[in-house]
């Protein structure tokens, strides 16, 4: 049978009733008890009726001290409860047992109710204290030893709780922090500060979020799961359980380094190739026959797109482990397209295609990480010579979009892109049926491409008719739209002059 | 100070140093190609060079190392640039090496004996 609950304003009258009707039943039992002795007395003849009525008297008071010991014990107890309670969650020194609330009386009564309120109150009470609250409370003690992390938040991101897991750091003042390195602009904070102004409830995860930065000792990996909830009556806004996952992502740490020591084993030989295939054009490329000369480019046009290729498999694992990172600087996208032309061009003639320009000369200049962006270029280009006719074109054009933006734009008029597959182009490892019953390629270029162009602030985009060709265009941010974004955030040398291999120091910037 | 004409190379991978010492000999430049880290630190104490190049894995001490040492405190070879060549592209070591002075940090399979050259003419166009 369902048990009737009685809410907490509800209790006292309740009790009331209870104990009046104890009081009276007590009374008019006593009453009847001495009267029916005394009662007895009398008519049994041996004793007078004085005597008789001062027995009963008597008996009156005795039955009066027993039975109101009785009922105060019985109407005592809830206030017992309540009181063990009170000093179980109180910092009380002398250690008391949370008070025993089974008994199904206790739930019928309502008592049970009124007890957890206090328990409620006790946890919204400290968790209302600045610093780390202290294992009190049944639920906290629990809490503590969870096989996970768990912390809770106010609405203001201040730390109100966090359990033996939790990654936290000491701050100087005494207090506790969260000591978790989210990525810029995906930060809890960020995420409260959302939910706060637009959500009721909310729920979020993070992957990989680590405690420390990379090569600090005893560095965590961790999943995070949040839980949002406005106004929530005892002051916790945010609940967060943080899972330790370094084991098993630690083991990605390992592949990654995995990859890092393969590119740089691949690197090697790569250097060789293309190093003495350089030599020897400069030694004895004059005298090659246009047949030798055909196959001496074929080779150092697939150097290069070992190189490339290298490149790219570099930036996917870095990307996908959130260690991609771009710095960028005030470029003149001319040069950068200049600088790219010759192994461009040269990949384009061993492939019969042809590569034209139409970049206007007076482009502002672009916010860019040069290495980057040319890798962006030469994805693009490489993929519009695959995919193109033999003997077609692939034109590459620049022009300022909405005054805030530089797009460029690759052509070609090759195969195109059936129109089911278009949405899936950027993904990684993504290549569509057609292309992969043509031509190879890894899958990975247009993902990097796309991560790239993201990291600018950009966005890229594709246009493509199946049997016509495609064009592919992207957006980076003319300079001075973010100059001054750049400068407050920037503390790098402004004398380094990047590179698409690398980075050299501008020495003739110590001329003015 | 005049451009640069003296060149040691430390890389320890036989075919890539040669490759480049035999290059920036044709044009024109004096190359000593020393292969380990000990040895190559030796050298640039030893011998005053107007450029060094320097890989990073080296067998017995890194290029790092060797940075560190040079221009990690007082600067040592305060007449010689210094350009990382390395197929580590950590941003990492890249970081380090900007902060320790280098004069540069390039990766070596994406240039070429060519595109070194170019880059040492365009180092020695500006005085230091």
């Amino acid at each position: 049978m369902a048990i009737k609950r009685i809410s907490n304003h509800e209790y006292f009258d309740h009790y009331k009733r209870h104990a009046i009707t104890y009081m009276v039943l007590i009374q008019i039992l006593s009453a009847l008890l001495a009267g029916a002795i005394a009662l007895g007395l009398w008519l049994s003849g041996g004793v007078a009726p004085l005597n008789a009525f001062a027995i009963s008297v008597v008996m009156l008071i005795v039955l009066n001290i027993i039975f109101g010991l009785v009922v105060f014990t019985i109407v005592s107890q809830p206030f017992k409860l309540l009181v063990q309670a009170v000093a179980h969650v109180s910092k009380d020194p002398v250690v008391t047992p949370p008070p025993a609330m089974d008994a199904k009386k206790h739930e019928r009564s309502g008592l049970k109710s009124l007890v957890q309120t206090v328990y409620e109150l006790a946890v919204g009470q400290q968790g209302n204290a600045p610093v780390v609250a202290q294992s009190s409370g049944l639920l906290q003690e629990l809490a503590q030893d969870l096989p996970c992390g768990l912390m809770a938040f106010s609405s203001n991101g201040a730390l109100l709780y966090a359990n033996n897991l939790a990654p936290v750091k000491d701050m100087s003042n005494g207090n506790k922090a969260p000591l978790l390195q989210f990525e810029q602009g995906n930060s809890l904070q960020d995420w409260l500060r959302e939910s706060e102004a637009n959500k009721v409830r909310d729920t979020k995860t993070w992957q990989r979020v680590a405690d420390k930065l990379p090569g600090e000792s005893n560095r965590r990996i961790f999943d995070v799961i949040a839980y949002y909830q406005k106004e929530n009556p005892a002051g916790v806004a945010v609940i967060v359980v943080t899972v330790d996952r370094t084991g098993s992502y630690g083991k990605d740490q390992e592949d990654m380094d995995f990859i890092a020591l393969a590119a740089h084993e691949l690197r090697g030989p790569i250097t060789v190739i293309r190093g003495y295939l350089d030599v020897i054009k400069n030694d004895i490329g004059a005298n090659f026959s246009p047949d030798q000369r055909e196959l001496f480019d074929r080779l150092q046009v697939s150097s290069e797109r070992l190189a490339g290729y290298v490149n790219n498999i570099l930036n996917v694992s870095r990307y996908d482990r959130k260690q991609f990172q771009i710095h960028l600087h005030e470029e003149n996208l001319v040069e950068i397209l200049k600088s790219l032309v010759p192994d461009l061009a040269l990949r384009a003639r061993t492939q019969h295609r042809g590569l034209r320009f139409n970049v206007p000369q007076g482009l502002p200049t672009i916010a860019a990480d040069r290495s980057s962006l040319g890798e962006v270029v030469t994805n693009l280009i490489d993929n519009a010579i695959k995919y193109s006719h033999e003997g077609g074109g692939v034109e590459i054009t620049a022009g300022v979009k909405n005054n805030q933006w530089v797009e460029v734009t690759v052509q070609d008029h090759g195969i195109g892109i059936p129109g089911s597959v278009i949405g899936e182009l950027f993904s990684k490892f993504y290549r569509s049926h057609r292309s992969r019953q043509t031509v190879g390629g890894t899958g990975l270029g247009l993902y990097i491409c796309k991560a790239i162009v993201d990291a600018h602030g950009g966005s890229i985009w594709v246009h493509s008719t199946e049997g016509q060709g495609s064009t592919f265009g992207f957006t980076v941010p003319i300079y001075s739209t973010v100059a001054a974004e750049l400068s407050a955030g920037d503390n790098q040398s402004k004398d380094i002059v990047q590179r698409p291999e690398g980075w050299i120091k501008n020495h003739a910037m110590y001329r003015r | 100070m005049a451009g640069i004409k003296t060149i040691l190379c430390i890389e320890d991978d036989l075919f890539i140093g040669e490759m480049y010492a035999r290059s920036l000999r044709q044009a024109g430049y004096e190359v000593d190609l020393i292969p380990n880290g000990e040895d190559g630190l030796q050298a640039a104490l030893n011998k005053q060079y107007d450029l060094i190049l320097l890989d990073i894995l080296l067998p017995e001490k890194f290029g790092t190392e060797i940075l560190k040492h040079l221009r990690g405190g007082t600067d040592l070879v305060p007449n010689s640039r210094i350009l990382i060549l390395t197929n580590f592209s950590q941003d990492e070591e890249s970081r380090m090496a900007m902060q320790s002075k280098a004069d540069g940090y390039l990766i070596k399979a994406d240039i070429t004996p060519r595109k070194l050259i170019d880059i040492i003419k365009q180092l020695q166009a500006a005085p230091k």
